[in-house]
């Protein structure tokens, strides 16, 4: 069984009187440890297919299975667990929560799933600001941070609680080209050691380049869908 | 401290100025609640103090048919042996322990004349000494007079002296109606004049003693009333019962003060009206919170879209916010509190004067009124002020609860 099933997701958005489709139509199966990378144009669907994905949208039409399981029958509550105990998410802009220093924005999933005492979140936090090279920062609110050392605070708290899928909106806008490959290492290494499936949604050639297969999205359409090491998926 | 706590407290410090804004509505409100419940509870106790002092005590034992007639204060229904009835109290140690004074007292009208001028008085026939303790219009004697200290002496108020002309040394002829209904007369010489500032007392009231008044009403070692002042007044129910079980006398009537008169309904009247002002008041200094909390929502949109996103659930988020009005509030209600005792203090001590206003209402209200300083009342206030800005920041917190996450993120 795929780990997410997409059938003919479509979503429409208004505008005023007039509807705007973001995606027409779109069926996909990601399996476990898929390290993928879905490209296209702004205003392709890239987003709102992560967004669909991740559970804080929801398809005006078609179905997402995870695991078998329809997530437009979850209520708030379901979609929110569904959310805490699988998906973290890595976004273009951040978004890190300002009051709080980088260690606490990374703290703040394991305190959340509550499954950590706190010498683990400890440990797990240390380990995951060292992979990201921010040891000497860690204390430092996001204010007082670089763009690219947000991005990696961003980076660390979406893998910090080793979830199944990470959904990554541009996940190395921000970062140099050194940064950006270690980056895609650690969650190369995490994707081969315990199979974290990874969506990007992404313009960075560096990405696409180590991602196992790419979709290409247009005009809310799958216009192609290439895996590198297997052939074609569909 | 839980991470929401330590997250709502973050955030509180995060625009000070707003947050000072929010704590300063509501430490205006607390401070104005405890001034008046310093105020309202001084005026209260001004009353009750002087209402039982001068008029019921807070434990009157008297006749049954007196107390069905008691506001023509009649001299024919009287306790015809007192002296037993306060020998039986004083002789109960867990009764007796609570009683601060207790003495005999008859009141009665008059029509007194004088130089053609008629006025309508109330003579106050007392143990002198005692008196000193309840009455205490020895403390209002104007100079070149003196307190009551013989038999067939008077104090006057000095309104109802100037009204029929009498002067300090004057004899004034008291003609009534003793309790063999027959009419008696017996003069008393004014040895003062007294002015408490109440014109209820100063127009109308004089006092002689009550061995006098036994003479002149006829009645010799019987009495109207027994007055009963406790320590504490609050005990006047329980105290009252106690030494009515202890008589055990179908004639005899033993009324608590609660029990007598209006004014007990009156007050306690005042302070549930005074209940709602306080309510009323708190909401008015958290309105400010509310609107505070609900620009610091619209502002944090694309926050609750990312705590949310990472597995926050609307409780949560919900609890995150209230909890951050829980804060302000509570700050401001401390601050308030603290500032509010400091006035009440100083007011509970010194007193802030209403003779001018006082003196036309016709009320046993001491001029000065001494603010009510009391615990019970701040914790109130502080718990007020936490739990209204607490509830009415669940408005806002709700829209943050409600918000979608992909609208929340979408927005700058």
């Amino acid at each position: 069984m795929p780990l997410l099933e997409l059938i003919n997701v479509k979503k429409d958005y208004m505008k005023g009187e007039t509807v705007i489709p973001a995606l027409r139509g779109v069926d996909l199966l990601i399996e476990k440890g898929d390290f993928l990378s879905i490209v296209g144009p702004s205003g392709s669907g890239k987003s709102t297919l992560l967004n669909i994905i991740g559970c804080i949208d929801t398809p005006t039409e078609g179905s997402v299975l995870y695991d078998g399981t329809d997530l437009s029958e979850l209520n708030d509550k379901e979609k929110t667990r569904y959310r805490k105990e699988n998906i973290s998410f890595i976004f273009q802009s951040f978004n890190l929560i300002p009051v709080l220093t980088a260690r606490e924005n990374v703290e703040l999933p394991l305190i959340i799933e509550k499954k950590f005492n706190k010498e683990e979140i400890h440990d797990k936090v240390s380990n995951i600001i060292e992979i990201v090279g921010l040891e000497d920062m860690a204390d430092r609110f996001p204010r007082e941070l670089s763009g690219g050392q947000e991005q990696r605070v961003a980076i660390a708290r979406a893998l910090v609680k080793n979830p199944l899928v990470v959904l990554a909106d541009e996940p190395t806008a921000n970062l140099d080209s050194e940064m950006s490959e270690d980056i895609i290492s650690v969650m190369q290494k995490m994707n081969e050691e315990i199979h974290t499936t990874f969506i990007f949604s992404t313009h960075d050639p560096l990405v696409q380049k180590h991602a196992e297969r790419v979709i290409i999205l247009r005009d809310g359409l799958i216009a192609s869908d290439e895996r590198k090491n297997h052939g074609h998926a569909d | 401290m839980s991470f929401i706590q330590k997250f709502a407290f973050r955030n509180v410090g995060r625009n000070k100025r707003r947050s000072i804004l929010a704590v300063i509505s509501v430490t205006l409100s607390i401070m104005l609640i405890v001034f008046l419940q310093g105020f309202v509870g001084g005026f209260l106790d001004n009353l009750v103090h002087n209402y039982t002092k001068n008029e019921t005590g807070h434990i009157r034992i008297a006749t049954n048919q007196f107390e069905e007639k008691a506001k023509f204060n009649p001299v024919t229904e009287n306790i015809k042996d007192p002296d037993r009835i306060l020998q039986t109290i004083s002789q109960n140690e867990e009764i007796n322990k609570n009683i601060r004074i207790m003495t005999k007292r008859i009141v009665f009208g008059v029509l007194l004349s004088h130089d053609g001028n008629n006025k309508a008085a109330l003579a106050y026939a007392g143990d002198p000494k005692k008196e000193k303790e309840l009455l205490m219009l020895n403390n209002s004697i104007l100079p070149g007079g003196r307190y009551i200290e013989n038999e067939n002496e008077t104090i006057i108020g000095k309104q109802l002296a100037e009204d029929l002309n009498y002067e300090l040394g004057d004899e004034i002829n008291v003609l009534t109606q003793g309790s063999d209904y027959a009419l008696h007369l017996k003069k008393f010489k004014i040895v003062g004049l007294f002015e408490t500032g109440l014109g209820m007392y100063d127009e109308k009231l004089f006092q002689i003693p009550l061995i006098s008044a036994q003479e002149l009403l006829r009645m010799p070692g019987e009495t109207q009333q027994i007055i009963i002042m406790l320590n504490n007044y609050h005990d006047s129910d329980m105290v009252a019962e106690q030494i009515d079980n202890l008589l055990m006398d179908n004639e005899i009537a033993v009324s608590p003060w609660s029990k007598i008169g209006t004014y007990y309904f009156y007050v306690e009247m005042a302070a549930q009206i005074y209940g709602w002002y306080y309510i009323v008041i708190a909401f008015l200094g958290a309105f400010i919170i509310a609107n505070i909390m609900m620009m610091v929502v619209l502002e944090r949109r694309k926050e609750i879209g990312i705590i949310k996103s990472l597995g926050f659930s609307n409780k949560q988020v919900l609890s995150m916010f209230v909890f951050e009005g829980m804060i302000l509030g509570f700050i401001g209600s401390i601050i308030g509190s603290l500032i509010g005792v400091g006035i009440v203090t100083i007011l509970h001590y010194h007193g802030l004067d209403f003779s001018k206003m006082l003196s036309s209402i016709d009320m046993p209200l001491s001029s000065i009124v001494y603010f009510r300083l009391n615990v019970l009342n701040i914790v109130t206030a502080i718990l007020l002020g936490t739990v209204v800005s607490t509830v009415i920041s669940f408005i806002p917190s709700r829209r943050a609860e409600k918000m979608k996450i992909v609208d929340s993120l979408k927005s700058v």
